[in-house]
């Protein structure tokens, strides 16, 4: 396979500037080899061509001097790369670039804990720290601290943040729990934010904000600096801890208990974001479509009926968790059990009935911040699984929750697939993750995801719906919805790409964000 | 409740005795490959992989069901064995998990199979490089009931090379078809080291 060039450069021009990274980060660290090296930089689940989203090289600084000298050779040979950390991000894109020949930055190995504050309940860390990192580091030093994790835990925090994740404890909405960072801009000046402006600050990760404008979020999906450090707030261990499960008879039960959930989650009774997870994704954890159903596409209900007895699971599964000193959480409890005694059919699961099964196992570690990869084992539903995620947001409301269920699960049949997914309740709003499984040994079945995926974009905005988070093929279709009063966001967006990245060098296409050389070309 | 686990096994080659029942061609294998290091994965749940396992003594057994608990053995590995193998029968996801981990590392497939049964229909369908490919899926085939014995004694010969793969399908009819899983067998291994 030939080599992919960044757009408008030749072999010369890209050789003369891998030289001069060379000398900036030394021969180990420039990866040039398709075979042996840039495979870590493609994604495996893409649903079109790999070679869509191939990578020239890669380079691996080891500190933000490193990074600054970097940016200064891709400024002057006007070369586009792609920032990653550590983690995979897959089912957004993986570590590939938006398109072939972008230069990886990789932060990976600046990964430095820098900072755990336990009086406080905070971490200062770089890119290549991941959760299993911190969470190891807590451990070791018996901090009372805990983490708030990505499902799949080898994810990193400031790229897990960055892209708006979302985790499973109290504190799992991470960019909320970002308390300063420090940035390196296209032109190499290396910018803090909030409170360790100031000299001989210590308060950067305890107040946000400092005085002027609030410029974090601005670097958070966006591609306007290459974030180097951050500050993230950690909860301190609770004295108690009760998670619980409900599970659920009947599809139309997601309107029931998600509006009987906003008030209860609003007001703190259930402390952490609940979950409301369809039966396939629980059965998942621990069987595999064949077992049930060897037919062609989605499973019928009466399988799916079968297989909910067998596991003593219901059509859909509600999970959510109390904290904090005993007699609290058994008053939350006993609130939340009230709740949804009204719900028909509606029965609670316990660590004491529960154990063993390996879909609550994992979901009772994700609650307290345990670090794991259980989830993974979802995609054995099918051999062979790969897959991308459609993440609608909606108000955390029962109609809005059926509409998009019933919308994508219509489509996802219509195509052949089945409907994997789950709610979970923010602070007022809804994530939905559709899950779209497919076969990534099979081209056919990853076209036919792929069609599918667009379908859903535009029924999605139609019905007025935007997605939070979307895999590099559909960045500029989910950028277009966000498109009130003649796309004046993104015309910001794009009038701040200019200022801050005139040579439009840093991630270039990242959310449909554009530098003005390449804008319309995508 | 339902419970799985993932056996994880490490052997030094050049260590014979860390076979429980050595088959000969497996003694033979170990003779020819003195100093590589090995790292083999099983999955409990399946009892094709459990039957593979246990061609190898358990040596150093981390147990669970979550692929994530075993990562710092595995950077362990890669780091402190470059000229390693790391070989498994297991869940499609535990291989591809693991894959992503080795590939930081430099470790690639050099080899994998996808192990189906449809009925009484055993199908392996191989990847590797053009040379191994058919010889393996052919030996597979010939292997029948057998076929996890026959990878486990052959493990440390599987291709480590990299070059061009392709991929060769094998299917035969079994008489005792009571398996339902979608193993995957595979072999991961730095091949500048070859």
């Amino acid at each position: 396979m030939t080599k992919p060039l960044p757009q408008g450069i030749t072999l010369t021009q890209f050789k003369d500037a891998i030289a001069e990274l060379e000398k900036i980060v030394g021969k180990d660290y420039v990866f040039l080899d398709d075979v042996t090296e840039l495979r870590s930089y493609r994604d495996p689940y893409n649903t079109t061509k790999d070679a869509d989203f191939a990578p020239s090289a890669a380079v691996a600084p080891q500190n933000v001097e490193q990074v600054q000298k970097i940016l200064a050779v891709v400024n002057q040979f006007e070369i586009p790369i792609w920032t990653i950390s550590t983690g995979k991000n897959f089912a957004y894109g993986g570590p590939a670039p938006r398109k072939p020949g972008y230069l990886i930055l990789d932060l990976k190995l600046m990964n430095k804990i820098l900072e755990v504050n336990e009086k406080h309940g905070y971490a200062i860390v770089e890119p290549g720290v991941s959760y299993y990192d911190l969470y190891n580091y807590i451990q070791e030093k018996g901090l009372k601290l805990w983490i708030d994790c990505a499902a799949p835990a080898w994810g990193g925090l400031i790229g897990n943040t960055s892209e708006h994740g979302a985790g499973y404890t109290p504190y799992g909405d991470h960019l909320l729990m970002l308390s300063g960072m420090q940035i390196v801009l296209a032109d190499g000046t290396v910018v803090e934010t909030g409170m360790d402006t100031t000299p001989n600050s210590k308060t950067g990760a305890l107040y946000k904000y400092g005085q002027g404008a609030g410029i974090d979020g601005l670097f958070s999906q966006s591609n306007f600096g290459v974030i180097t450090r951050m500050g993230i707030w950690l909860m301190p261990e609770p004295p108690g801890y009760t998670p619980f499960m409900i599970t659920l008879e009947n599809e139309q039960d997601l309107e029931t208990v998600t509006d009987l959930t906003l008030p209860l989650r609003i007001n703190q009774v259930i402390h952490n974001a609940p979950m409301t997870v369809d039966l396939l994704w629980e059965s998942a954890m621990s069987v595999s479509r064949s077992k049930y159903y060897t037919g062609k596409g989605p499973m019928p209900d009466s399988h799916r009926k079968k297989m909910a007895k067998d596991l003593d699971l219901g059509i859909w599964n509600y999970y959510g968790a109390v904290y904090g000193p005993e007699p609290m959480m058994k008053n939350n409890m006993e609130v939340i059990r009230d709740t949804f005694s009204s719900v028909h059919g509606a029965k609670f699961h316990f660590d004491d009935t529960r154990a063993g099964d390996p879909g609550w196992d994992y979901r009772v570690k994700l609650m307290k911040g345990e670090p794991n990869m259980t989830e993974f084992s979802l995609l054995n539903w099918i051999g062979g699984g790969g897959h991308i995620n459609f993440s609608p947001i909606s108000a955390a409301d029962g109609k809005s929750a059926m509409n998009q269920y019933k919308m994508i699960e219509k489509r996802a049949h219509e195509f052949g697939f089945d409907y994997i997914g789950e709610f979970l309740i923010g602070w007022r709003d809804q994530h939905h993750i559709f899950m779209l499984m497919f076969n990534r040994m099979s081209d056919e079945e990853k076209a036919r995801a792929h069609k599918l995926f667009g379908i859903l974009v535009d029924e999605a905005a139609e019905m007025g719906y935007g997605e939070y988070r979307t895999h590099l093929s559909f960045m500029d279709q989910i950028a277009g919805t966000f498109s009130w009063n003649d796309n004046s966001l993104w015309e910001a967006h794009h009038a701040i790409k200019d200022e801050l990245d005139p040579k439009g060098i840093l991630s270039p296409g990242k959310m449909g964000i554009w530098p003005k050389n390449m804008r319309g070309k995508a | 409740m339902l419970s799985r686990r993932t056996f994880i096994k490490s052997a030094l080659a050049t260590n014979v005795a860390v076979l429980a029942t050595p088959s000969h061609a497996l003694q033979l294998v170990l003779n020819n490959n003195s100093e590589r290091p090995l790292l083999v994965f099983a999955d409990s749940s399946a009892l094709n992989s459990t039957n593979f396992i246990s061609t190898v003594k358990d040596q150093s057994a981390s147990i669970e069901l979550d692929i994530g608990q075993h990562f710092e053995l595995l950077n362990k590995f890669c780091k402190e064995s470059p000229n390693g193998q790391i070989t498994g029968l297991t869940r499609d996801s535990d291989f591809f998990v693991l894959e992503q981990v080795a590939k930081d590392f430099g470790f690639f497939p050099k080899y994998s199979a996808i192990h189906t049964y449809d009925g009484n229909v055993l199908t392996h369908e191989v990847t590797a490089n053009k040379k191994s490919a058919d010889v393996i899926s052919s030996s597979l085939a010939n292997a029948k009931e057998d076929w996890p014995t026959w990878l486990a004694d052959n493990m440390l010969m599987l291709p480590r090379k990299a070059s061009e793969m392709v991929t060769t399908k094998r299917q035969l009819t079994v008489s005792n078809a009571k398996q339902h899983n979608y193993l995957v067998s595979w072999s991961l291994s730095a091949s500048e080291k070859i």
